[in-house]
């Protein structure tokens, strides 16, 4: 019972949260090309970007799960998760810090819109429009796929479960973005991202150490124990480095 | 052809952002490895914890990294 709810945890949480944040993103572009050339081309080239995406779930989905046996998978799995999500929280941690800027969908939005206007528009139908959202949609979506193909494949969850994280999703961010018709920027997307990546480190240092033969204390509990580890990692990083900047900082100006 | 280089170049970046990171954390995973299957650390969780304690270490000393570029171009006056 405990393994089936933390199966299902597993597969649905993080691939929500991380597909809300995904499609946040991507619906800034795909609103930016909606508003300045129109909703046509901009929603087929979503459509043909979760398309490419559905094929790609398929084939490498069923190619990861059937061709590999447990503690292989989980290894490679568990590699794949620790990869992503320690690119995320390093991201997160810097973001924090202050080294790079938070993440500003308005600004984003701006930006695009301002691109598009002086992007000279074809005579018919809008390829360019097309490819800008389907572009955003894809390289986005990419990110989604890989996380529904890894989280949906372990443990006791399973693909189901994963894809329907998912496009719950996607449904939220359309239907929402739809409703406004504007860039979802009071989405807390920053904050998603770091909770995203210490779920992702959180799972993958423990797939991969099952895979290696290891018996966690508690068994499945100790996601919650690493989680909370991660989350210290994260937030005892951040404090430290802000401190290193300050007082950095501070001693550059008495030095100049 | 375009477009497949361009999906393979968005896979790769989805786990390989700064490639020393990337390199650590395979490189921590691997003397994960190689100490158990030789047999000098057991299956217990302690080699679990020796496992988070080496990648929260990489984690940890890229941002120290970046942090520390980010002062030096701070701190480079411009011409």
């Amino acid at each position: 019972m405990t393994e089936s709810v933390f199966g299902f945890l597993v597969a649905v949480v993080p691939v929500f949260i991380a597909s809300v944040v995904e499609c946040v993103e991507a619906w800034t572009i795909v609103v930016a090309v909606g508003l300045t050339r129109g909703w046509r081309a901009a929603l087929i080239g979503v459509g043909a970007a979760l398309g490419v995406l559905g094929i790609l779930l398929a084939i490498f989905g069923v190619a990861v799960v059937d061709s590999i046996d447990e503690h292989l998978f989980e290894v490679v799995v568990g590699t794949l998760l620790v990869l992503f999500g320690l690119r995320w929280m390093r991201k997160a941690i810097l973001r924090y810090t202050g080294v790079i800027p938070l993440h500003d969908e308005e600004k984003a939005f701006r930006s695009e819109v301002d691109e598009l206007t002086h992007t000279p528009r074809s005579v018919g139908f809008d390829w360019v429009g097309f490819a800008i959202a389907g572009k955003a949609m894809l390289l986005e979506g990419l990110e989604i796929t890989f996380l529904v193909i890894t989280l949906g494949a372990s443990g006791t969850a399973s693909y189901p479960v994963a894809i329907t994280g998912a496009v719950a999703a996607f449904i939220f961010v359309g239907s929402v973005g739809f409703s406004v018709r504007r860039p979802l920027s009071r989405v807390p997307e920053n904050t998603l991202k770091a909770f995203v990546s210490v779920m992702l480190a959180t799972f993958g240092t423990y797939w991969v150490a099952e895979g290696f033969g290891v018996d966690w204390f508690a068994g499945a509990w100790a996601l919650v124990y690493l989680f909370v580890a991660w989350l210290a990692v994260l937030a005892g990083t951040v404090v430290v480095l802000r401190s290193a900047l300050n007082s950095s900082r501070r001693t550059y100006r008495i030095a100049t | 052809m375009r477009v497949l280089r361009n999906i393979a170049a968005a896979v790769v970046s989805l786990v390989v952002d700064d490639g020393l990171l990337a390199v650590a954390a395979l490189g921590a995973i691997g003397i994960v490895w190689v100490l158990g299957s030789v047999g000098i650390i057991d299956t217990t969780d302690l080699t679990g914890w020796l496992l988070f304690s080496l990648l929260a270490l990489t984690v940890v000393v890229s941002c120290r990294r970046a942090v520390n570029r980010y002062l030096a171009a701070e701190e480079t006056p411009t011409p």
